[in-house]
C-alpha cells in the first residue's frame, strides 16, 4: 500500500492524533479528503484519493488525504467541524469518507451505501471542497 | 389548426416572464421592457429573448412537457452551462495552482481559495447532484484513470478530463432527448405580427420562421416635405376655407352626409333588403291564388307576409332617418355618432332575428307544401328555396355588418381596436424542439414594411405535442409610436383674427395652413401618444385679408394638442404686414374617418 499524499492518523495516541489533525485542518492550506475506518473498501478509496491528490508525482498540490482508521480518538475534533446543509454528520456510522474545504467546511460526504467508489466519486468530493463556500 | 383555450400573458403563474423584450432605439439607447412597458419607437430594433428555464417550467405546469423530457432538459442545461465555462474554469485553475506554492500566509491563502473556488464552480455545480451510479460518473472514472506509464494525472489534467466527460455527457443527453422527442414530440413556435385590426401581417423573426423580410421603411423623423395625401388635403382645406368664408361654419358639417349615405344605402341596397323586397313581391302575387289550398299553407304564407312587412318597415325607417332631410341630419355630430351606432346595432339584431325566422318559416312551409295541389305546389317549393336563400344571405350579411360597420363606428368613437385572438401562427413558423429552440431573435422594425403609429406588435409563443394540441403559452403586445423627438407636418384649417386691423367683415378668416411641429412621444403613456400629442413649431397659412383672391403668406408660431385637432398661435401676414391671432382645427372632412390625415408610412 504505497501512499504519497496521505497522512495516517495514529490509533493508539489520541493526543497525537488530535494534534496532527488540528495541524492539517487549521494550520496548513489543504483541501482534505478524509477516509474513515479500515478494510479493503476504505483502502481502495484511500489509494484513489492519494492518486488524485498527486500520488507519486513531484508536483506540490493543495490536496491531501487523511486516513482515520479509528475515528474514536479524534471524535471530539471531528464533531466540531461545520458542514454544508443537508449533509449527515461525519461521525455518522454510514459515512465512509468526506471532504473539507480550505475554509474548514465539510462539503461532501461519501456514504457506505453509494456502491462502489471510483475515481469519479472521489474527484467529485475534492471538487466540491475546492468550490468551498 | 385548433388552439386550446389560451393564456394570454407573457408571464407564468409565478410571475416570471417567458418573453423578454429589449429595445434599441435610433439614439442607440437600449431599454429592457418591463411587463408594464408596452410602447416602442416605430423605428427601433427589438430583441425578443426566451427564458427557457421559465418556459420549461410553464410547459411542465401545463402538462405539455413529460417529466422525463423535463429532467433530460434540466440535465442537459446543467451540462451545457458547465461546458460554456470550461475555458474560463481551466484558466482560473492554472492561475490558482501557479499561485499555490507561495500561498503560505493567511492573505495569500485566502486569495488562492478564492481563485480555486471560481475554477471549481462549474464542475461543482454540475457534479453536485449527479448520483454515483450514473453514466457520467462511470465515464469520469475512466477519464481520470492515468494512462500507462503515468502514476497520476495532474489536477489541471483531471479538470480537463472531467470537462471532456461532460462533453460526452452532453452528446449522450442530446441523443436521448432527440429520441424521446421523436416519440413524444413537444415543439415550440414563436411568431410575431404587426398592424391594425384586420390588417395584421406576420413579421419575420430570424431563426423562427420562413417569412420573407419585409420592405425596409424608415419613418422619417425630420420630414419637412408635405406628402401627396397632405397636398391633396391642403387643396381640400382651401376649398373648405372658401366655403366657410362665404357660408359660415355650417359648411363644415357636410362630413355627416357620408355617414347618412352609408346607412341609407344599407337599408336600400343591401342583399337582405333586396331579397326581402323580392320575397314580399312573390308572396303578394301568391296570396290571391291560394283559394283552394289548405289552411296550413294559407297561414304559413300570411305569417311570412307579416314578417316581411315588419322587416321592410324597419329598413324604411332607417332609410328615411338618414336620407337628406331625415331626422338624423338635425343631430349634433356627437349625437349623430351615437345614433349611428345604435341604429347599426339595432339593424344587426333585427336582421339576425329575421334570418332565423325566415329559416323557420321555410321549414314550416316545406312541411305543409306536400298538401298543395296543382301548379301551386311548384310555386310554393320555389318560395321555400327563396326563403332559405334569403335567410342565409341575411345571416351572413348581419355578421358582416357586425364586424365591419360596428368596428368602423367604434373607430370613430373610441379609436382602433385590435383583436389579437384572431392572430394565428402560420405554417411558415418553424416548430422547434425545446433543446434546439433559439434563445433570442432580433428584428429591426424598419424591415417590417409600412406601419403607422399605434400599430400593434403581437408576439406569440405557442407549444404543442401534436398538430391538434397547440397552446398559446405567452403573448406580448407592444404598440409602436414615434417616441423619439421628431417633426410632424400637419395640414389644417386656421381661423385668423387680425383684430380689426383689416377691412374684414367677419372677426375670423378661415385659411388653409400647415404646421411643422416638434414633438416627443412617451414610452409610458398611450394616452399621451394617442390623444395629447402636444407639439410646438411654426405655421404657414395662405391668407387673404384684402379679399383680392391672391394668397398672402402668413407665418406664425404654433402650439398644438389633441392630435392636432386644436392649434393656436400668433402669426404675421407678410404681404399685408398685419399681425394676427389664430386658432386652428384639423377637421374630419370630407371623409368619415378619424383622423383626417393619419401619419402612415408609404
Amino acid at each position: 500500500l504505497k501512499l504519497y499524499r496521505t497522512v495516517i492518523l495514529p490509533t493508539d495516541d489520541a493526543e497525537l492524533a488530535t494534534r496532527v489533525l488540528h495541524s492539517l485542518i487549521a494550520e496548513q492550506g489543504f483541501v482534505l479528503f478524509f477516509a474513515l475506518g479500515t478494510g479493503q473498501t476504505v483502502e481502495a478509496v484511500v489509494l484513489l484519493a492519494d492518486e488524485l491528490a498527486g500520488g507519486s508525482t513531484s508536483e506540490p498540490t493543495h490536496r491531501k488525504v487523511v486516513w482515520i482508521r479509528d475515528p474514536e480518538p479524534v471524535a471530539e475534533a471531528l464533531e466540531t467541524l461545520a458542514s454544508k446543509p443537508d449533509l449527515p454528520g461525519v461521525l455518522d456510522p454510514h459515512v465512509q469518507a468526506f471532504s473539507l474545504s480550505l475554509q474548514d467546511l465539510v462539503c461532501d460526504v461519501i456514504r457506505k451505501d453509494e456502491g462502489p467508489i471510483g475515481r469519479g466519486r472521489v474527484f467529485k468530493a475534492f471538487v466540491l471542497a475546492e468550490r468551498g463556500l | 389548426m385548433k388552439w386550446l383555450p389560451i393564456l394570454c400573458v407573457s408571464t407564468t403563474v409565478l410571475g416570471q416572464p417567458i418573453l423578454i423584450v429589449t429595445e434599441q432605439d435610433q439614439n442607440a439607447r437600449t431599454i429592457t421592457l418591463t411587463q408594464h412597458d408596452h410602447i416602442v419607437d416605430i423605428n427601433s430594433t427589438i430583441t425578443i429573448s426566451i427564458d427557457k428555464t421559465v418556459l420549461q417550467e410553464e410547459l411542465r405546469r401545463q402538462d405539455l412537457l413529460p417529466q422525463e423530457q423535463h429532467d433530460l432538459l434540466l440535465r442537459l442545461a446543467g451540462v451545457r452551462a458547465a461546458l460554456n465555462q470550461r475555458e474560463q474554469s481551466l484558466s482560473s485553475l492554472k492561475d490558482a495552482l501557479r499561485f499555490y506554492p507561495s500561498a503560505k500566509n493567511p492573505q495569500a491563502l485566502s486569495d488562492f481559495a478564492q481563485r480555486l473556488s471560481l475554477a471549481a464552480a462549474p464542475l461543482a455545480d454540475l457534479l453536485a447532484n449527479v448520483p454515483n451510479q450514473s453514466p457520467l460518473m462511470a465515464d469520469l472514472d475512466r477519464a481520470l484513470t492515468p494512462p500507462p506509464g503515468r502514476a497520476a494525472l495532474t489536477i489541471d489534467e483531471q479538470y480537463a478530463a472531467a470537462y471532456d466527460a461532460a462533453a460526452r455527457e452532453a452528446t449522450r443527453l442530446s441523443d436521448e432527448l432527440r429520441a424521446f422527442t421523436q416519440e413524444h414530440g413537444v415543439y415550440v413556435q414563436l411568431g410575431a405580427f404587426i398592424g391594425k385590426a384586420g390588417e395584421q401581417r406576420p413579421i419575420h423573426l430570424p431563426g423562427f420562421d420562413a417569412y420573407p423580410t419585409g420592405e425596409f421603411v424608415e419613418v422619417e423623423r425630420w420630414n419637412l416635405v408635405l406628402s401627396e395625401a397632405q397636398q391633396r388635403e391642403l387643396a381640400q382645406y382651401t376649398a373648405v376655407a372658401r366655403r366657410v368664408n362665404q357660408e359660415g361654419l355650417r359648411a363644415l358639417i357636410e362630413w355627416k352626409s357620408v355617414a347618412q349615405q352609408l346607412l341609407a344605402d344599407l337599408a336600400k341596397e343591401s342583399s337582405t333588403a333586396k331579397c326581402s323586397n323580392h320575397l314580399a313581391q312573390t308572396v303578394a302575387e301568391l296570396q290571391p291564388a291560394l283559394g283552394g289550398q289548405a289552411a296550413g299553407i294559407k297561414n304559413a304564407i300570411d305569417t311570412i307576409a307579416t314578417r316581411l312587412a315588419t322587416y321592410r318597415m324597419t329598413l324604411t325607417g332607417i332609410r328615411d332617418k338618414y336620407v337628406a332631410g331625415g331626422t338624423a341630419t338635425r343631430l349634433t355630430p356627437d349625437q349623430f355618432l351615437l345614433e349611428t351606432n345604435n341604429d347599426i346595432t339595432s339593424l344587426i339584431t333585427t336582421t339576425t332575428t329575421f334570418a332565423s325566422q325566415l329559416a323557420a318559416d321555410a321549414k314550416t312551409l316545406q312541411e305543409t307544401v306536400t298538401t298543395a295541389t296543382g301548379a301551386m305546389k311548384d310555386r310554393l317549393t320555389a318560395l321555400t328555396t327563396e326563403l332559405t336563400s334569403c335567410a342565409t344571405s341575411a345571416q351572413t350579411e348581419a355578421q358582416t355588418w357586425s364586424t365591419t360597420l360596428r368596428a368602423r363606428v367604434r373607430e370613430l368613437r373610441a379609436g382602433r381596436t385590435f383583436e389579437e385572438r384572431a392572430l394565428e401562427l402560420g405554417d411558415e413558423v418553424t416548430r422547434h424542439t425545446i433543446d434546439a429552440l433559439p434563445s433570442t431573435t432580433t428584428v429591426d422594425l424598419r424591415t417590417t414594411g409600412a406601419r403607422a403609429e399605434d400599430d400593434a406588435i403581437t408576439i406569440k409563443l405557442a407549444a404543442g405535442s401534436n398538430a391538434t394540441d397547440r397552446r398559446e403559452i405567452a403573448t406580448r403586445t407592444l404598440r409602436v409610436f414615434r417616441v423619439l423627438s421628431h417633426i410632424d407636418l400637419t395640414v389644417g384649417l386656421i381661423f385668423a383674427d387680425p383684430q380689426q386691423r383689416t377691412a374684414l367683415q367677419r372677426q375670423f378668416q378661415a385659411a388653409p395652413a400647415y404646421s411643422a411641429l416638434f414633438r416627443t412621444g412617451s414610452r409610458r403613456s398611450m394616452t399621451w401618444n394617442r390623444w395629447w400629442t402636444p407639439g410646438f413649431g411654426i405655421n404657414l397659412a395662405s391668407l387673404d385679408f384684402n379679399h383680392d383672391d391672391s394668397p398672402e403668406l402668413g407665418i406664425g408660431v404654433v402650439g398644438s394638442a389633441l392630435r392636432d385637432y386644436i392649434q393656436a398661435g400668433y402669426g404675421y401676414n407678410l404681404t399685408e404686414s398685419v399681425p394676427y391671432l389664430y386658432f386652428g382645427l384639423r377637421l374630419p372632412v370630407p371623409y368619415l374617418t378619424l383622423p383626417a390625415t393619419e401619419q402612415r408610412t408609404p
